[in-house]
């Protein structure tokens, strides 16, 4: 399914041109024009593996290093397309002229990114990558590759974030994840914008045969607008839970959340939380598809509104290609109950208290498959959504 | 004195529940509510425990010398006061070690909520959603153990015994003991006899029909009740009102 990088361009290049009308996109390739020089995604990337650290290596600078490639390669996806190390993952999950986001990456920003690779019989993680966006007006745009070889385990945790003096920015991301065979994928994502913020991301995966994979997505900051898109495909015995947990304020935020069951005996369940508050709007859409004999899927979908300005969306599609599949679905979008809050106050909670323990509770999704490392960590970012559901 | 009803009327849902209770109860006393089902012995206790839906439209409650009519629960609770609930609402999301994490933080802890702990098989429990798919006799255990980790001086137990297996009857009567032992103050309501034969004090007993106290006695009064049934002394009451 690769193409050749001149393939990439072309089919982008293609693509865009029928697009002109569309302002949104007209608008990022102006972006891009103006700031393309002196544009630099700013890019990191913690390693912390095998007992090894590594230091912080700037993806965007000549200068990397790292050590033990034996185990793991952590590079610029820059490097790796000019030196052919890996021509078939790269755009093997993505098509650039499927989307307009993907077209503009594709066009400007296809090496812009972090390339990882865990070898075979190897356990990495957590490898930490941070995308920040610090000049107004700009778009970024990332492209980042992970292979996990068969037998292996990534845990990755991402912290994309804009500073406070960046305004009206974008961030178009895409991330292809190539899981081998009885290999594990763990992800938390954790996005923190302001309200001027416009993000655009997809992240891709393709799970080899009895692989498992982890993903949360956690935000809970403003945004202006945020469009976020998971897309799993699981092959024979595979199985994936794909979580995500939005506090949303003020912005408009989409979730589009898709696990395809291609295998047999693949499954997967799909969670998601969102809390709406000033004026934000959310949508959740969430999608089991089983092709594969015997594979089975869940969606639970939950939404709480914390005021009377926002509006939640939740939307399960469950999708049956074989007679012999199980698939169930529970969505439902409600405040928390008067009854619930008035037995937490008699037990001595204010309105208050009361209110951030149901908000812990409704946030803390039970995913048993998380490693403890990330587990403490989405603790912590469980705790500061709750902290600031308070203000 | 540990507390002072006086003349209580409560109306809920635009109804009158409550019309004129008196009760006092000194500090370490344990007290018992019998009544036949819809006589106001739950109201009565949700009115003292401050619980929002009853609402007090004449007289005052008073715990430890300081009025708390007007306060809402959580401070009455903070003061000292707690009510152990009849019914508790299945939560989906907050479980059992979240809100006993919050309370001890809270409240401090306590000897007597760690030695109900043990008694009442709380350990299996505490990894589960609060209260949802409990059988009866789960569910009591916890609201007992929950409400002691407040640290209360007065406990409000609301019909301990009611859709309790044999086995967490034993448990909840032995933790019962251990509040009178320690002299803390309790009010505790019934319309059966299993829980009380079982406790080691009772300072006073009480009979309510149609939301007014109609008889109160000592412990001697309560097999009487027990063996006749309410309607004896529902019958004076109408007899007095007519």
């Amino acid at each position: 399914m690769s193409s050749t990088r001149e393939d990439v361009k072309r089919k982008a290049e293609e693509y865009l041109s029928k697009l002109k009308s569309d302002g949104e996109i007209r608008e990022i390739m102006a972006r891009l024009q103006i700031s393309l020089h002196e544009y630099r995604p700013e890019t990191s990337c913690d390693v912390e593996g095998r007992g090894i650290y590594y230091s912080l290596v700037d993806l965007s600078s000549e200068k990397y290093s790292l050590t033990d490639q034996r185990a793991v390669i952590v590079r610029p996806l820059r490097d790796v397309i000019l030196e052919g190390l890996d021509v078939e993952s790269p755009w093997s999950l993505a098509s650039p002229d499927e989307d307009p986001h993907i077209a503009l990456i594709a066009k400007y920003g296809e090496d812009r990114g972090a390339y990882i690779r865990v070898r075979s019989h190897n356990r990495v993680g957590p490898v930490r990558t941070c995308y920040v966006t610090r000049l107004t007006g700009t778009a970024q745009l990332v492209h980042n590759v992970y292979v996990v070889e068969d037998d292996a385990e990534l845990q990755v945790l991402s912290t994309c974030t804009s500073s406070r003096a960046a305004l009206d920015v974008y961030h178009i991301s895409l991330t292809e994840v190539i899981v081998g065979r009885n290999s594990k994928f763990t992800m938390v994502m954790y996005h923190n914008w302001n309200e001027t913020v416009r993000l655009w991301s997809s992240l891709r995966i393709r799970a080899g045969p009895g692989s498992k994979i982890v993903i949360v997505y956690v935000t809970h900051s403003p945004i202006r607008r945020m469009d976020d898109q998971v897309i799993v495909e699981l092959h024979e015995n595979a199985s994936s839970t794909l979580s995500s947990i939005i506090y949303g304020r003020v912005g408009e935020y989409r979730t589009e959340t898709t696990a395809y069951l291609r295998g047999r005996e693949s499954s997967s369940i799909i969670m998601s939380r969102m809390l709406g508050a000033q004026r934000a709007r959310i949508e959740s859409v969430s999608k089991i598809v089983a092709e594969g004999d015997e594979s089975r899927g869940h969606i639970e979908c939950l939404g709480v509104p914390i005021d009377e300005s926002s509006i939640i969306t939740s939307v399960p599609v469950l999708e049956a290609h074989k007679m012999n599949v199980q698939l169930s679905h529970e969505a439902a979008i409600g405040k928390f109950s008067e009854e619930e809050i008035t037995y937490l106050m008699s037990k001595g909670l204010s309105e208050d208290e009361a209110m951030q323990l149901l908000i812990r509770g409704f946030v803390s999704i039970d995913i048993e498959e998380i490693p403890q490392t990330l587990r403490a960590i989405v603790e912590k970012i469980v705790e500061e959504l709750v902290r600031r559901s308070a203000l | 004195m540990s507390l002072v009803v006086e003349n209580l009327h409560v109306e809920s849902g635009g109804r009158e529940i409550l019309r004129g209770i008196n009760l006092e109860l000194s500090r370490g006393e344990v007290h018992v509510v019998l009544g036949p089902n819809g006589a106001g012995k739950s109201t009565l206790l949700y009115t003292i425990a401050g619980i929002p839906r009853y609402l007090v439209k004449k007289g005052r409650i008073v715990f430890e010398d300081e009025d708390v009519t007007n306060l809402p629960t959580f401070e009455r609770v903070r003061r000292g006061m707690c009510l152990m609930h009849q019914f508790q609402p299945q939560f989906k999301t907050v479980k059992v070690q979240d809100l006993e994490r919050m309370l001890i933080s809270k409240f401090g802890g306590n000897e007597l909520a760690l030695k109900a702990r043990d008694t009442l098989d709380i350990e299996s429990l505490r990894g589960r959603y609060l209260f949802t798919n409990m059988s009866g006799g789960e569910r009591k255990r916890l609201e007992l153990y929950l409400t002691l980790l407040t640290n209360p001086r007065l406990v409000l137990l609301d019909e301990p015994d009611s859709g309790v297996d044999v086995d967490s009857l034993v448990k909840i009567g032995e933790v019962i003991n251990m509040i009178i032992d320690s002299s803390l103050s309790c009010i505790l309501v019934t319309h059966r006899g299993d829980i009380v034969n079982m406790l080691k004090r009772i300072d006073r007993v009480h009979v309510m029909c149609s939301g007014r106290i109609v008889e109160s006695d000592g412990k001697e009064m309560l097999e009487k009740v027990l063996r006749s049934g309410f309607r004896r002394v529902c019958e004076k009451l109408r007899e007095r009102f007519d």
